[in-house]
C-alpha cells in the first residue's frame, strides 16, 4: 500500500516538475535562474520517470470527474503500463538533452525565460498524454501540446514567415483534432466510456457476427466502428503529418532547431503513433488498412519531397514525414511492436541530426557574424568540408544519419527492418499465394528506405565533405560549445543497435519485445509465412538498398559544387515543391475560401451595412422629430409652468420684504379687514 | 368730559400713534407712535370704567402703563443693539430676513 502511494507521489512529481518549473521560470526575470530551474525540473522528471520503473504494473491512479445521467461516470486516471513508462522515461530524457542544448544554443537570444517555459509546458502535456487512461484526458494534453507547439514555431514572432508557420501548424492540426474529438464521442455515445483500460476490456472479448460486432452489452455495426476507428485516426494524421495534413511539418522548422529536435522530430509528432499504439485495439482490418495505405503514401511523399531541399532542416522535416509514415504504415499492418519500436529509436536518432543540424546552423551564424558576409545560414549549398572543422557534431551526424538510412549495428537498422519483415507478412498474408496488389505497401517501404539512404547520403556529403563553399574569408567556421555538442553526441550514440538487441540483424529479438505486449486486437494475426527466413531476405534488401543509396549520393554530390539543375529537372522540381501540395491546397481551399469571404464580404457591405445603415438613419430622423416635440412642446410646458411659479413667487416674497412697517401695515390691514367681517357678521346678526 | 368727546381723543391718539408707527424712518419715532397707540387704549379704558364703581378699566390702564414702561425698556435695549449691529437706526436697514 505504501509503496503504491509512493509509486502515486513519484508520478505526480514527474508529471507536475516540468509545469511548475515553467511557471517559475515565467515570473522570474533573471535569465540563469531560468535556466537552472528549467534543466533541474526535468531532471527531476527523468529521475521519478526512471524510478517509475520499479513500480508494479498495476499502479495507477484513478478518480471519477463527473457524472452524467445514469451509470455514465467520467472517469479520469493515470495509468502507468510498460508502454507509459517507457515513452515517459524516452521524452524526459530527450527534452532533458534539449533543454542543456537549448543552454548553449538560446545563449545570446533575449526571450530565454519565454523559451524555456514554453519548453517546460509542452514538457508536462507530451507527459500528459502519455500518462493518461482516458480518451478525453488525452485530447485535453493533445490540444495543450498542439499549443505548445503553436507558440514555440512562432517563438521568434517578430518574422512573418514564423507567423504564418505557427498559424498553418495551428489550423492543419485543428482540422485532425475535429475527426480526433468526434471519434472520442462517437465512443463515449456507443459504448458509455472515454477510459482506455475499459474500453481494451470491453473490445478484449468483442465477438464479430455477420456485420456486428458484439462489444459488451453493445452490437455495433462494423461501418460504425471502422468509421469511429477512422474519426479517431484523423487526430493522429494531423499530430503526425500524415497524408494528407503533412503540409503544416515542413513549416514548422521555422521555429528554433532545439524545438524542431523536441517537438517535430521526437516526441510531439509521435504522439500520433503512441495514440495509434494505445487505441490500437478499436481497429477493424479494413479501417486498419486504410492506416496503413495512409502511412505508405506518407512515406513516401515526404521521402521524395527530400531528395531536392536545399535547407539544411527542411530535408531533416521531411524525412521526418517519411519516417512517421513509416510507423503509421506498422500499424496499419499490425506491427504494434515494429511501429513503438521504431518510434524509440527514431526520437533518438532524429533528435541527434536535428540537433546537429542545429550545431552547424549556429556555427554557420557566427561564421556570418565574425566574417561580416552575408549567406542564409541554413542552406546547404553554402556548406560542405565542415567535418574537419567540427569533429563531434560531424561523427553525432554520421552515427545518426548511418542509423536513419538503415545499416546494420545502428538502431534504425533493426526497427526498419522489422517493419518491411512484418509489413511483407502481411501482405503475403492477404494474398495467399503469390504477389498482389497488397505487396505494394511492403514495396513502397522499400523504396522510400532506398530514398532515405540517397537522400541523408546527400546531406552528409553536402554539408561535411568536399570542399567549404562559402565565400572567401579569413574566418573558419568552428565547433560548437560544449553545452551543444555532447547532448547530441549522447543521442547519437543511443542510436547505435547494441543497446536494443545483442543480434545485430533482427530488430524483434530487442529487450524491449518483452516489456512492451500489444494489446489484443480484433484483427486475427495467423501468420503463415516463415518470418526468420524472411529477416534474412529482408535484411540482405535492406542493406543493398541503403548501401546503393549512400553511393548513389556519394556519386552525384562529393566534391561537386550543387547546382540549380537539381530543382529544374520535372522530378527535381516535383520534389523541390514538395509534390505541389502546398500549391493544390492553396488553390483547391483557400483561395476559394478567400473568393468566399470576399464574395461575402461584399454582400456584408453592400447589403447587411446598407440595411443597417438605413435602420441608422431612420432611427436618427426619428430621434429628430422626438427631439424637436421634446424641446418645443414638454419642454415647453414645463418651462412655462416654471415660469408661472416663479412670476408668482416674485409676487409673493414681495409682501415679506424684511422691512418691519410693512408688515406692521399689513398687519394693521388684517385687523381691519376682520373687524369689516366681524361687524358684517354682527349686521347680518342684526338683520336677521 | 364726556365718555364721546374721549373716545373721539382716544381714536385721533390712536390714529397719529399708527400714522407715525407706520411712516416715519427712525425707529425711536416708532416706538413713540406705538407709546402713543398704547396710550390710546389707556384713555378707552378710563372713559368706559367712568360709569363703572369697581374701577376694573383703572386697574388695566395702570396695568397697561406697566407694561408699556417695561416693554419700552426692552425695546430700547433692542434698537440700542440694532444701532450697534448697523449702525443706523432706520428699521429699514434692519432686513435681514427679506424672502
Amino acid at each position: 500500500m505504501e509503496a503504491a502511494q509512493n509509486h502515486s507521489t513519484l508520478l505526480i512529481i514527474l508529471l507536475l516538475a516540468p509545469l511548475a518549473s515553467a511557471v517559475l521560470t515565467l515570473l522570474l526575470r533573471n535569465r540563469k535562474g531560468a535556466l537552472w530551474l528549467s534543466v533541474g525540473g526535468v531532471i527531476i522528471s527523468f529521475v521519478s520517470a526512471v524510478l517509475l520503473f520499479n513500480s508494479p504494473e498495476s499502479s495507477a491512479i484513478h478518480f471519477t470527474w463527473l457524472s452524467i445521467g445514469e451509470g455514465r461516470t467520467l472517469t479520469f486516471g493515470f495509468s502507468f503500463d510498460w508502454l507509459s513508462r517507457i515513452i515517459a522515461a524516452l521524452v524526459t530524457f530527450v527534452s532533458l538533452l534539449v533543454h542543456v542544448y537549448s543552454v548553449g544554443y538560446m545563449r545570446h537570444d533575449t526571450g530565454i525565460n519565454r523559451y524555456f517555459a514554453f519548453l517546460g509546458l509542452f514538457t508536462f502535456s507530451m507527459l500528459g498524454i502519455v500518462l493518461s487512461q482516458s480518451l478525453l484526458m488525452v485530447f485535453f494534453f493533445w490540444e495543450l501540446v498542439g499549443f505548445t507547439s503553436y507558440l514555440l514555431i512562432g517563438f521568434w514572432y517578430q518574422k512573418a514567415s514564423a507567423n504564418q508557420a505557427a498559424k498553418k501548424a495551428f489550423i492543419v492540426n485543428r482540422i485532425g483534432d475535429l475527426g480526433f474529438l468526434a471519434g472520442i464521442a462517437l465512443l463515449w455515445g456507443w459504448l458509455g466510456t472515454m477510459n482506455l483500460d475499459e474500453l481494451q476490456s470491453i473490445f478484449a472479448v468483442a465477438q464479430y457476427d455477420n456485420g456486428y460486432w458484439l462489444l459488451g452489452i453493445t452490437e455495433l455495426s462494423n461501418l460504425a466502428l471502422i468509421g469511429t476507428a477512422l474519426a479517431l485516426f484523423c487526430g493522429v494524421i494531423g499530430k503526425s503529418a500524415q497524408f494528407p495534413l503533412q503540409v503544416w511539418l515542413p513549416d514548422a522548422m521555422e521555429g528554433p532547431t532545439p524545438v524542431s529536435a523536441l517537438i517535430h522530430a521526437a516526441t510531439m509528432v509521435a504522439a500520433g503513433v503512441f495514440l495509434l499504439a494505445r487505441i490500437f485495439f478499436i481497429f477493424p482490418v479494413e479501417a486498419l488498412t486504410v492506416v496503413a495505405i495512409i502511412g505508405a503514401i506518407t512515406a513516401l511523399i515526404g521521402a521524395i519531397a527530400a531528395l531536392t531541399q536545399t535547407d539544411i532542416k527542411k530535408v531533416l522535416a521531411f524525412s521526418t514525414i517519411s519516417q512517421l509514415g513509416y510507423m503509421v504504415l506498422a500499424m496499419g499492418v499490425g506491427a504494434w511492436f515494429a511501429a513503438l519500436f521504431h518510434m524509440i529509436t527514431h526520437a533518438f536518432f532524429k533528435a541527434a541530426l536535428f540537433l546537429s543540424s542545429g550545431s552547424v546552423i549556429h556555427s554557420m551564424h557566427e561564421w556570418e557574424e565574425k566574417s561580416g558576409q552575408h549567406i542564409d545560414p541554413q542552406d546547404m549549398r553554402y556548406m560542405g568540408g565542415l567535418r574537419k572543422q567540427m569533429p563531434v557534431t560531424f561523427y553525432s551526424y554520421l552515427i545518426a544519419m548511418l542509423s536513419l538510412a538503415g545499416l546494420p549495428f545502428f538502431s534504425g537498422f533493426l526497427s526498419k527492418d522489422a517493419i518491411i519483415v512484418e509489413a511483407w507478412a502481411w501482405a503475403s498474408n492477404l494474398s495467399g499465394a503469390g504477389i498482389s496488389v497488397f505487396h505494394l505497401i511492403p514495396i513502397i517501404a522499400l523504396l522510400t528506405a532506398f530514398l532515405t539512404a540517397f537522400y541523408m547520403g546527400r546531406q552528409l556529403f553536402l554539408v561535411f565533405f568536399g570542399k567549404r563553399r562559402l565565400p572567401i574569408s579569413e574566418v573558419k567556421p568552428i565547433e560548437v560549445e560544449g553545452w551543444m555538442k555532447w547532448p547530441t553526441a549522447i543521442l547519437s550514440l543511443l542510436s547505435l543497435g547494441f543497446f536494443y538487441s545483442l543480434n545485430p540483424l533482427d530488430g524483434e529479438a530487442t529487450w524491449l519485445n518483452d516489456l512492451l505486449k500489444a494489446p489484443a486486437s480484433l484483427v486475427s494475426s495467423t501468420t503463415t509465412m516463415d518470418t526468420h527466413s524472411l529477416h534474412l531476405i529482408m535484411a540482405a534488401v535492406t542493406v543493398f538498398l541503403a548501401v546503393a543509396g549512400i553511393a548513389v549520393a556519394y556519386k552525384k554530390y562529393t566534391d561537386k559544387t550543387p547546382t540549380a539543375a537539381d530543382q529544374l529537372s520535372p522530378i527535381g522540381k516535383f520534389s523541390y515543391h514538395q509534390l505541389y501540395f502546398n500549391r493544390a491546397y492553396h488553390s483547391a481551399f483557400v483561395q476559394p475560401f478567400t473568393k468566399l469571404s470576399s464574395f461575402i464580404a461584399r454582400f456584408d457591405h453592400a447589403i447587411i451595412d446598407g440595411l443597417v445603415n438605413l435602420l441608422g438613419v431612420m432611427g436618427v430622423v426619428l430621434s429628430q422629430l422626438l427631439g424637436w416635440i421634446d424641446r418645443y412642446i414638454v419642454d415647453g410646458i414645463v418651462n412655462s409652468s416654471a415660469w408661472l411659479s416663479g412670476r408668482f413667487g416674485q409676487v409673493t416674497r414681495g409682501i415679506q420684504g424684511g422691512n418691519a412697517q410693512s408688515y406692521l401695515l399689513w398687519g394693521v390691514v388684517g385687523i381691519l379687514l376682520m373687524m369689516v367681517w366681524v361687524f358684517q357678521f354682527i349686521a347680518w346678526k342684526v338683520t336677521f | 368730559m364726556s365718555t364721546e368727546q374721549l373716545l373721539i381723543l382716544a381714536a385721533f391718539v390712536f390714529c397719529s400713534g399708527l400714522f407715525i408707527a407706520l411712516t416715519k424712518k427712525n425707529s425711536i419715532f416708532i416706538l413713540i407712535g406705538i407709546e402713543l397707540m398704547l396710550n390710546a387704549s389707556n384713555i378707552n379704558f378710563v372713559a368706559f370704567s367712568q360709569d363703572d364703581p369697581t374701577l376694573q378699566g383703572q386697574m388695566a390702564a395702570i396695568f397697561v402703563m406697566v407694561i408699556a414702561a417695561a416693554e419700552t425698556a426692552v425695546a430700547l435695549a433692542i434698537l440700542f443693539k440694532i444701532y450697534r449691529h448697523y449702525q443706523s437706526s432706520d428699521l429699514k436697514d434692519a432686513n435681514e430676513l427679506k424672502g
